[in-house]
């Protein structure tokens, strides 16, 4: 897979947001005055030259993203330019969707398109009306939508998603996300130190979704470690499809720079061009990260078995990468040295 | 005709590291390679990025290793050079006498 950033521009401030560092700072919208803040859009010409990427590559899912790609001025047309292709269109949205964006979208079997609705807190929904908006979504998408939660801290909620779920007919399902640090650290994320909470609180929702009839759905950065064999078990009889990965999405910006993730932009950057294939460069990723990789997210990482094994990659590599550190020591050793 | 020099070792730009449980890893995210540290490598390595003098260093790895003081600076100076010749850490000589 490849997700395709279309846009800078977006109409929401989500505290964990993990394209801080590639989006800018004159990228929010005022979804409310209508007022377009100076971001940037994807032409249609770099959006084709993408699309090609994709399809030499053998990727027949498009991807969007941002910022909020539904705010992209050329929306629909994108979106057309996919189904010409025969490709699928999957959208990563907010769910604050300009009413153009909609029709578009709608106008898709839930088989052509799926749309992720990442959905806060009520408490957290954005400016008045938002939550109330995000239901207006959902309604009108109905099969094509699934709901993403991203946990960036403990105390997090997901019984406010199961009534709506049913009620406008989305997939009963929830993508699980764990909220990663950007290598900036300018966004707000789960400390590895909140996991083992974090893991007996998803068991518990776990089990609240399932007699909802919701099943929940890993996201990566999770580790095998979090969870005990009892925790698993009681995962995998509530239907929740657990997973720990952390590898090269291939996330494309809009400068036309491929990078392994979002959160790890200020890491490594290959540039796409007419031969970029998504094989290759997904091996060089790992290449590039591979020495990173000999560490994870605890300290304990290196000697566990899950690691090992290969069962389990060691958390988020963004994550991983903020316990790394460069000394600036300077030793002075008297040496004799011959003449 | 040779001379001594004080030799001022640094850790290369390019190096980043983390201790672990079992070891020390560190990594040259530029030159895309790593080294595994462990046992009195490692706490060598320690050592330097708390800021010990090397007479300090010198002293706890004659204790550590339980040989004497001369040993034990043969010892950190061996692997100045090993880790100088992989890249993990630098050298410039400050004055000199001849």
């Amino acid at each position: 897979m490849a997700n395709l950033a279309i846009t800078t521009v977006c109409n929401q401030h989500c505290a964990y947001c993990f394209t801080v560092d590639h989006l800018g700072d004159n990228h929010r919208s005022d979804s409310s005055s209508g007022e377009q803040a100076d971001g940037q859009f994807l032409s249609m010409d770099d959006f084709a030259f993408r699309l090609d990427f994709l399809h030499r590559s053998g990727i027949e899912q498009v991807r969007l993203l941002g910022g909020e790609p539904t705010l992209h001025p050329q929306f629909s047309d994108l979106v057309n330019l996919v189904r010409m292709k025969g490709m699928q269109v999957v959208v990563f949205t907010n769910g604050l969707v300009p009413e153009s964006a909609l029709d578009c979208l709608g106008s898709l079997s839930p088989d052509q398109c799926t749309v992720m609705v990442n959905v806060n807190q009520p408490s957290e929904a954005g400016p008045d009306g938002s939550y109330e908006r995000r239901l207006d979504t959902l309604q009108r998408l109905g099969q094509r939508a699934l709901l993403g939660f991203n946990i960036y801290r403990p105390d997090f909620q997901l019984d406010f998603l199961f009534a709506p779920i049913a009620e406008a007919g989305c997939k009963p399902a929830i993508r699980l996300g764990m909220a990663h640090p950007c290598l900036s650290g300018d966004n707000q994320y789960v400390h590895p130190n909140q996991y083992r909470a974090i893991a007996l609180k998803i068991v518990r929702v776990a089990r609240l979704a399932a007699d909802s009839g919701v099943s929940l759905d890993f996201d990566c950065g999770f580790v095998r470690c979090m969870f005990s064999d009892a925790d698993l078990a009681a995962l995998r009889a509530a239907g929740t499809k657990v997973g720990w990965r952390c590898n090269p999405i291939l996330d494309i910006d809009l400068n036309g720079d491929v990078i392994h993730c979002f959160p790890l932009s200020r890491l490594v950057r290959l540039p796409l061009t007419p031969g970029s294939d998504a094989a290759s460069m997904r091996g060089a990723f790992e290449e590039r990260t591979g020495p990173y990789r000999q560490a994870g997210i605890f300290k304990e990482c290196s000697t566990c078995h899950f690691k090992a094994t290969g069962e389990c990659p060691g958390g988020c590599l963004a994550t991983t990468l903020r316990r790394f550190r460069h000394t600036p020591f300077a030793l002075e050793m008297p040496r004799e040295v011959a003449a | 005709m040779s001379g001594g020099t004080m030799l001022v070792y640094r850790c290369a730009p390019d190096i980043i590291w983390v201790k672990d449980s079992g070891h020390t890893i560190l990594v040259d995210g530029e030159a895309g390679c790593f080294w595994l540290l462990s046992g009195w490598k490692a706490a060598v390595w320690d050592l330097l990025s708390l800021g010990y003098l090397a007479e300090e260093i010198v002293r706890f790895l004659a204790l550590l290793l339980d040989v004497r003081t001369e040993m034990a600076k043969e010892r950190l100076l061996t692997i100045l050079d090993e880790w100088e010749g992989n890249g993990m850490v630098c050298s410039a000589a400050e004055g000199g006498r001849g």
